[in-house]
């Protein structure tokens, strides 16, 4: 399989099939991600537009550094707060940030599973959110996510394993065993 | 590796980020403890499950203009396109090339080959058989062969 950073190439020196692979590895991850993130679904769409825009005409990404998905997804967690800061300081603070799960999905409404994971990540603090955002949406390791956030690894893991058993604690309140 | 030696693992294992060195040893002792089997599970599940809840498409109308961006920001000149369809490994080419080899050689092989007699009998003239004996062949006028 190609890899990302071989598509990036591609398509840098115009093959747009190159594009449309890349895109849809990461569309989903990043959309939800983002979503979350903001709590907005039409902010969400502009902003993944503007993240992949500008990560992939971004010519200053060396893949010698680090994989391309890290990348984007760190893209994506700064242009998220920048955009979150700008809000709050325009005092529109209730209308991003929503720590409540978000009920327009359809399947939501219909998988308890779905529900109690929203419920539970919603009662996570949201360093613990972040946290397990980037490593299971953006599919980042403990490495990445330390250069991302500017922690070490070591505090990173340990981070994580707090956050993970906040995660199953809350499940288990909400009746999950499994 | 027992249970308390497995039990810090667990997480790191449901994150997919234990050494090369230190996944043996978990797994062999996941595949033989129900306990530490089960609780890994419990840790999976949770973990997997946060990757799906968010997990949404956009939509195609949000791929479509992100696509048109990227193709007028990425759209080659009109010589880069030229040049890609020449450096484009179309199996034609191949082909187109396998026959002309054959068509060439047949070209050449009749450029070389001497040029058959062409003249008509008329052209000829009349043959003049001049004080012949009977004996020899015929005397002919050479540039009439």
């Amino acid at each position: 399989m190609t890899s990302d950073e071989e598509l990036l190439s591609a398509l840098r020196a115009g093959d747009l099939a190159a594009f449309d692979v890349l895109y849809g590895r990461y569309e989903r991850r990043l959309f939800g991600y983002i979503q979350r993130m903001l709590g907005d679904e039409e902010r969400a769409k502009d902003l993944l537009q503007d993240v992949v825009f500008t990560v992939v005409t971004d010519e200053t990404f060396d893949p010698e550094r680090g994989r391309f998905g890290a990348w984007l997804f760190t893209v994506a967690r700064n242009r998220c707060r920048q955009l979150t800061r700008q809000v709050e300081q325009r005092g529109a603070k209730e209308h991003l940030l929503d720590t409540t799960p978000k009920p327009a999905i359809d399947v939501e409404a219909t998988l308890d599973r779905t529900r109690n994971v929203r419920t539970a990540m919603a009662a996570l603090t949201e360093p613990q959110r972040q946290l397990l955002l980037l490593k299971q949406v953006g599919e980042m390791t403990y490495r990445e996510i330390g250069a991302a956030l500017g922690v070490a690894e070591g505090t990173i893991k340990s981070r994580l394993h707090d956050a993970t058993r906040a995660l199953r604690r809350q499940l288990v309140a909400l009746g999950e065993t499994q | 590796m027992n249970c308390d030696e497995c039990h810090p693992h667990l997480i790191d294992h449901a994150h997919d980020e234990l050494s090369s060195a230190q996944v043996g040893p978990v797994s062999r002792h996941l595949a033989k403890c129900s306990s530490c089997a089960l609780e890994f599970c419990q840790l999976r599940a949770d973990l997997d499950g946060v990757a799906q809840v968010y997990n949404d498409s956009p939509g195609v109308q949000t791929a479509a203009r992100l696509r048109h961006r990227i193709a007028a920001h990425f759209a080659p000149s009109r010589g880069q396109r030229v040049l890609r369809v020449l450096r484009r490994p179309i199996p034609a080419y191949g082909a187109l090339a396998a026959a002309a080899v054959p068509i060439a050689i047949w070209f050449g092989l009749s450029a070389s080959e001497p040029g058959l007699a062409t003249t008509t009998p008329t052209e000829l003239g009349p043959v003049v058989i001049e004080q012949y004996d009977g004996r020899g062949l015929i005397s002919l006028d050479p540039h009439l062969l």
